[in-house]
């Protein structure tokens, strides 16, 4: 499979830009050209210059560097949500649609009571239960995400669950970890897969966007809904404070959402090599 | 080997609450070393037949024995079950897991064996013995199902069916979807297979011709009812009228 | 009269790695009111055949050589004249007919649908003309048939319906690939028995199939075809006395072995 991903120009493309920012975000120290905290008035709102590539945002600190230490709890905080969600969603929705009966029954009738709340105000209902935290919002985001995830996989588990290939193996009496694990999981990684990084995009967005209204990572810390938050205020003054994580968003959002087209498009075991 | 009394099968629809009945009364008794045929059109009910003989769908009600344990009764009588049967499928496109390679897929079954302590062998050695007892060679081993043909990949699941080592192995409609004649070459092929793992076969087909190619019983199969069953050898002799309408309809040349 | 003239024709499929030859020369002739019958295995060319005559490739496609429908050329003529050939020249029907049928409309509305692309019938006319189609192709209560969907109606039945749509355009010639592959035997017993009508109808017929039995029953002439090449022409009983391809050879044999079989376990009755 993985082998399949490489021979794939476009999924090579958008892996490698990804994996360059996630780099980026890791070794922040290193390649950020100031320290993102240091508040220096005098560089107030000061244009892109040689030492400040992007400029200061309002407490003179470099927007660069704030973009780059901020990838940590943007990228971070969006796989953390993304891997609770997969880890519910397919634990319950490939027990539920292999097992069916009563285990499916009770299983789903709790898909069906998260679904039937609108999630982004659960989202801020449960941040509020729990208090203003960036643990909170992770928790707050899986809370209301593994439900979908739960019933999509459900879904295609059950469209597997019937092919011969399993049928063949509950015949001759293979184990229900074979079945799950060796049959069921591989063929629907692919789709699981491309819808996760689909969903990267809206988890970055999300948390942004909780940041921003200040529910998710407080002040200090660089993050790029909260640095949105600070350059509203100043926005027609210093346009490129606002700007500069905007377009980073939206940049990586689309890239995660590239990543979901060209996973299936690599993934589909049919496509001849 | 296989003893089966009164047996019914309905299926409930969901949405109106109907019940459609599947199989009526079928009774029927199949004998170690015997090729019976289950013979009928779509919507006679062969394949749900098919199913309940290998485990896979409770009955309704009725009785079925697999040497003298029935299989729906309790988990270690359908656990038997499973050691002894083996099935090979119609649509051979999706009887094989497409991520599989053809080693892979007789695998699956090899690694069963070992886990029930029977089998300690070489793992390659026994999956290249058994491609070749199909008419395969290890070029295929690394393939995956969709780069083979439909009649070399039908034989990849024959040979999965075989490397479970069962008594009885039922075929359901295995060989309908085949070219004429990779049919024939593949009848040939499950001839000679019989007699040398003195396997015990259910065929699934709605296709005459071949049932007299293959097997030494046929048992006529209408709307859910068992309407005769004879042996092959004196199949001139059928009573029943529809059996003698599917002998009438036969193309020849 | 020939009506159908196909010289050398040539089709190769350009993947991305590496070009297939599919078809490596095809010649063969079809008169009028004959019924010609190709024999092959998948993957022999014989629907490749068909489809590139019928302009139903795509440009992945290569076609060389000729084909000649009376005096068009089928090769290079324009999307606009080959979709009219396709309608009233050429119909086809295909191997399965559950999905052929839009499983959302009722069978009179596809039907139709057909009419209307094809014909200049008024509304009252194409209900008039299913009826009488449905009519001719046996179908009980025909105005009933043309109310329901296709999954109430059982394969043999849709398929005589596919017929008969092909037939209402009174094309020229009928193509017919593999109509009774994965069909159970009475139904395909029945839909050979109207294929044999309609031959004696005097239409003209292509047929394809794998099954040298189903090409007995109905060809007038046979084509072989392995590997992308014609290797063997003739009458049926011909080819199957005198087979020239080895393969042929091998085909006739296995056939004659099944068929040898059944009558000895009948004992001579039949």
């Amino acid at each position: 499979m993985l082998r399949r991903l490489f021979h794939h120009k476009g999924a090579m493309i958008t892996i490698c830009i990804l994996t360059i920012i996630v780099l980026m975000g890791v070794f922040a120290p290193i390649v950020a050209p100031n320290d993102p905290l240091e508040v220096d008035m005098m560089n107030r709102f000061a244009s892109p210059n040689a030492e400040f590539p992007l400029g200061g945002d309002q407490l003179g600190r470099c927007i660069l560097s704030r973009l780059i230490w901020g990838i940590r709890p943007t990228l971070g905080l969006a796989a953390l949500t993304m891997i609770g969600t997969m880890g519910i969603g397919l634990a319950v929705g490939l027990a539920s649609g292999y097992f069916r009966g009563w285990i499916d029954e009770i299983l789903m009738r709790l898909v069906d009571v998260l679904l039937s709340f609108p999630s982004q105000i659960m989202v801020f209902a449960v941040v509020a239960l729990l208090g203003i935290n960036v643990a909170n919002v992770v928790i707050a985001n899986v809370c209301i995400k593994w439900a979908w995830y739960a019933r999509m996989i459900r879904t295609n588990v059950i469209k597997y669950r019937s092919e011969n290939f399993v049928n063949f193996s509950n015949v001759v009496g293979n184990s229900n970890r074979f079945i799950l694990l060796k049959h069921l999981l591989p063929s629907i990684a692919a789709e699981s897969a491309m819808l996760a990084s689909l969903d990267m995009g809206w988890a970055i967005i999300n948390i942004s966007t909780l940041s921003f209204l200040g529910m998710g990572v407080s002040a200090p810390t660089p993050e790029w809904g909260a640095m949105l938050n600070d350059a509203k205020q100043v926005f027609i003054l210093n346009p490129m404070q606002m700007l500069a994580p905007g377009i980073t968003i939206m940049v990586v959002v689309a890239l995660f959402n590239m990543l979901g087209d060209v996973l299936r498009d690599a993934l589909d075991p049919k496509e001849v090599m | 080997m296989i003893k089966i009394e009164n047996l019914k099968m309905e299926f409930k629809s969901e949405l109106t609450g109907e019940k459609q009945v599947v199989l009526r009364d079928v009774s029927f008794e199949v004998k170690e070393g015997d090729c019976l045929a289950v013979l009928g059109e779509s919507g006679s009910g062969k394949s749900t037949l098919g199913r309940i003989i290998v485990g896979l769908l409770k009955p309704t009600s009725g009785k079925y024995y697999f040497l003298g344990k029935e299989p729906y009764q309790d988990k270690q009588n359908k656990r038997f079950l499973a050691e002894h049967i083996s099935m090979v499928f119609q649509d051979y496109n999706t009887s094989v897991n497409p991520r599989f390679t053809v080693a892979e897929i007789i695998g699956e079954c090899l690694d069963i064996l070992r886990k029930r302590g029977k089998a300690n062998y070489n793992k390659k050695e026994k999956i290249s013995e058994y491609l070749k007892v199909v008419g395969l060679n290890d070029e295929f081993m690394d393939r995956f199902p969709h780069q083979l043909s439909g009649g070399q990949l039908q034989r990849v699941c024959i040979a999965r069916a075989l490397a479970i080592e069962p008594k009885i192995i039922l075929f359901d409609e295995a060989i309908s979807s085949l070219d004429a004649h990779t049919q024939v070459q593949v009848m040939d092929m499950l001839r000679e297979l019989r007699e040398k793992y003195n396997l015990t076969f259910i065929f699934i087909t709605h296709d005459l011709t071949a049932v007299t190619y293959l097997c030494t019983k046929v048992m006529f199969l209408y709307d859910g009812n068992v309407e005769e069953i004879i042996d092959v050898e004196d199949i001139s002799n059928v009573q029943s009228a529809y059996a003698q309408k599917l002998i009438d309809v036969v193309i020849e040349m | 009269m020939s009506i159908l003239t196909v010289k050398d024709l040539q089709v190769t499929f350009k993947g991305r790695k590496k070009t297939t030859e599919i078809l490596k020369g095809v010649s063969f002739e079809l008169q009028k009111g004959e019924c010609l019958c190709i024999v092959g295995e998948s993957g022999s060319g014989k629907t490749m055949t068909m489809k590139s005559i019928m302009g139903l490739l795509d440009t992945n496609f290569t076609i060389k050589g000729e084909a000649f429908l009376d005096d068009i050329n089928l090769l290079t003529a324009s999307k606009e004249e080959m979709r009219q050939v396709r309608g009233k020249k050429m119909t086809m029907i295909l191997q399965n007919p559950m999905v052929c049928f839009d499983k959302l409309y009722r069978i009179g509305y596809q039907m139709a649908e057909t009419f209307e692309a094809h014909t200049n019938w008024s509304k009252e006319e194409i209900y008039q003309k299913s009826i009488e189609m449905l009519k001719r192709m046996q179908l009980p209560e025909p105005d009933e048939v043309l109310k329901k969907y296709p999954h109430q109606l059982s394969g043999g039945m849709l398929q005589r319906i596919m017929i008969g749509i092909a037939l209402a355009l009174n094309p020229d010639i009928l193509i017919a690939d593999e109509p009774t592959t994965a069909i159970d035997s009475v139904t395909q017993y029945e839909i050979m028995k109207e294929f044999i009508s309609l031959k004696e109808a005097g239409v003209t017929i292509i047929f394809i199939t794998h099954d040298l039995g189903v090409a007995s029953m109905i060809s007038d002439r046979l084509i072989v075809m392995n590997k992308g090449l014609i290797v063997d022409s003739g009458t049926f009983e011909h080819i199957k006395e005198n087979a020239n391809d080895e393969y042929t050879k091998q085909l006739v044999a296995q056939k004659k072995a099944v068929v040898a079989a059944f009558k000895k376990s009948l004992g001579g009755r039949n």
